[in-house]
């Protein structure tokens, strides 16, 4: 298992560098001049060259490269174009708003999913599956931010139970947290429905049919715990979709978390800050991809001795 | 001729298929009242209604009118063009960088393999929507081709894999050996023998992409970096009711159920096609590594 772990963990080196060289040339490709940004248009000419000496535009490009790396690893960022704040804490602090509701719509999805996929196993090809089925195919085609809007329209403005933005309460986490795991449902539902028939399919559970077991005995006691498997890679690479959706979500909901502050150094036009928070993001997927694999590995040890490769 | 027959068997599966049918008919739907309903319904999507500044749904507008004055239903009508084409065409790019990146790290292997395999994770690592809008950020115009090229340089990574992984089940197959002992050349057997007997699946996550570029594009017209108002896309036209869609709903519920409808017909032809081309219906779906997985376990 270590050394699966560290074979695993080694690549990600490679992809986390690649990921730093792509976020440098966007910040390069950015249009306009960087002091020209960073001063604003009053600035005179000797202030412009001072301020590029001092980002080390002057530089050749592979140095620019290498301080950058270093500026990165060393979480010693420039600051913010407007109001001059810290980057990384700025980061860190929207960071928590965006695992909270990605967390909370975690829950909501786990719960609606897994309900959907075990009730679409229990009586497949009846009723209550079929109805499962269009809703999980309904909910992989509607835009997040659509529901969010249209769960606002009803539940906060035209009925008024619910507020419609702020992050005070737990009352204020409930519409983000629905709208968002409600799609992130839909995705689970069809994983989880395609698991648990092929674990029913699988001998053993005709076992203990042929035992008496009922046949929720069966689905949550014999077949569910096997359907984790494939279930857990899914789940990890939706916590990935999760944090795009909750950029999206977060602007309906005026919640100050990565997705405004995205939404934000995009209009202020602040590449530093645009970039570091794409960086952290692509962080954040890179280590939820590994931790998939590697829950993936435990689960199933096929995996870990190489008989995959 | 056996990939004759089989591919009727498919064809007839896929017309068994109720939802199947349903989905490519409502596409077919969709596509002609974008490029014909303007003909029928004579209003411009930029031809303001004076003094009827966000008028509810009515005989003389159909859909209502939003704040510009402009009429809702014309602005769905051209906005489908807009939107359409550009999941089609950014779904094309991904599709061609998907096959080129694909096709070599699988046929070739070796330290080229590992290099584009790299490259992919890491451009899977950024989140798709996140980075095109970072691109269409970067020019001061918001045309469609931008939104398409970004859109489409940042969702192959899943159909790359996908691509390597069936090239890697079919490059040591007799017809390929015997074809590279023929000593036909390597890029004759990769684009001859290999990639056509490839394309089933990459044909179904093809569609898919399509249905999710739909949705990527509304996500960037929402944050405001598709095409620009006037000019109308459906995600454009739901970032332009954000401030008014509690008092008129009607600005994001049609653009929304566009979209929603649009994207639920390329996901039933989807789901048609892969059980249509694969009747034991083995595949588990979700993303990209678990089609590979499944597989190898």
């Amino acid at each position: 298992m270590i050394r699966y772990l560290l074979r695993r963990a080694l690549q990600c080196l490679p992809v986390l560098a690649m990921v730093i060289v792509i976020g440098f040339a966007l910040i390069r490709m950015m249009p306009g001049d960087a002091a020209q940004v960073a001063l604003g248009q009053k600035a005179t000419e000797k202030e412009l060259a001072d301020e590029r000496r001092r980002q080390g535009l002057d530089k050749p490009v592979p140095v620019q490269l290498l301080i950058f790396f270093r500026q990165v690893v060393t979480l010693d960022l420039p600051r913010t174009v407007e109001g001059g704040k810290p980057i990384t804490r700025l980061i860190a602090s929207r960071f928590v708003v965006t695992l909270k509701l990605g967390l909370g719509s975690m829950v909501v999805a786990l719960l609606f999913g897994l309900g959907m996929g075990l009730v679409s196993a229990r009586w497949p090809n009846r009723a209550p599956d079929w109805a499962a089925r269009v809703a999980s195919v309904a909910g992989v085609s509607i835009p997040v931010f659509w529901l969010a809007m249209l769960l606002v329209a009803l539940f906060a403005h035209h009925l008024g139970w619910l507020p419609s933005s702020g992050d005070d309460s737990l009352r204020h986490w409930i519409l983000p947290c629905v709208s968002l795991g409600v799609i992130y449902s839909a995705s689970l539902a069809r994983v989880s429905r395609a698991a648990l028939l092929e674990e029913l399919a699988r001998p053993y559970c005709t076992t203990a049919r042929a035992k008496g077991l009922g046949k929720w005995g069966i689905l949550l006691n014999h077949a569910l715990p096997n359907a984790m498997i494939p279930m857990v890679t899914v789940i990890g690479s939706q916590l990935a979709g999760l944090l795009t959706g909750a950029v999206l979500t977060e602007t309906v909901f005026r919640l100050p978390g990565l997705g405004t502050l995205f939404y934000n150094a995009i209009t202020q036009r602040d590449r530093y800050l645009l970039i570091t928070v794409m960086l952290a993001i692509a962080l954040v997927f890179v280590v939820i991809n590994f931790a998939a694999d590697v829950a993936y590995a435990w689960l199933d040890p096929r995996v870990r001795y190489g008989r995959s490769s | 001729m056996a990939g004759r027959a089989e591919s009727r068997g498919a064809l007839r599966r896929f017309r068994r298929n109720g939802l199947a049918v349903a989905g490519a008919l409502l596409v077919c739907l969709l596509a002609l009242a974008s490029l014909l309903g303007p003909l029928v319904y004579r209003v411009g999507y930029n031809q303001e209604f004076r003094g009827q500044k966000m008028a509810a749904p009515s005989a003389e507008h159909p859909l209502g009118t939003d704040r510009y004055e402009f009429d809702v239903l014309a602005r769905i009508l051209y906005g489908g063009r807009a939107s359409l084409l550009i999941a089609l065409a950014a779904t094309g790019i991904a599709l061609l960088l998907a096959l080129a990146v694909g096709l070599a790290a699988g046929y070739a292997g070796g330290w080229l393999d590992s290099c584009l395999m790299r490259l992919t994770d890491t451009f899977y690592a950024f989140p798709s929507i996140l980075l095109a809008m970072v691109l269409v950020s970067m020019s001061d115009e918001r045309s469609m081709w931008m939104v398409f090229v970004a859109l489409g340089a940042t969702s192959w990574t899943g159909l790359a894999r996908l691509v390597r992984a069936q090239v890697l089940t079919v490059r040591e197959a007799d017809y390929v050996q015997s074809a590279r002992a023929l000593g036909l050349s390597p890029l004759r057997v990769a684009l001859r023998h290999v990639l056509p007997n490839c394309l089933g699946p990459v044909v179904v996550a093809a569609t898919l992409l399509v249905g999710s570029n739909i949705l990527g594009e509304a996500g960037l017209g929402f944050l405001g970096c598709s095409v620009q108002t006037p000019f109308p896309s459906w995600g454009t036209m739901l970032f332009d009711s954000r401030g008014d869609f509690e008092s008129a709903p009607w600005l994001m519920i049609f653009p929304g159920l566009s979209i929603t409808l649009a994207v639920l017909s390329f996901n039933l032809i989807g789901d048609g096609l892969r059980d249509a081309l694969d009747p034991q219906g083995a595949y588990l779906g979700g993303r990209s590594q678990t089609a590979s997985r499944s597989r190898r376990r």
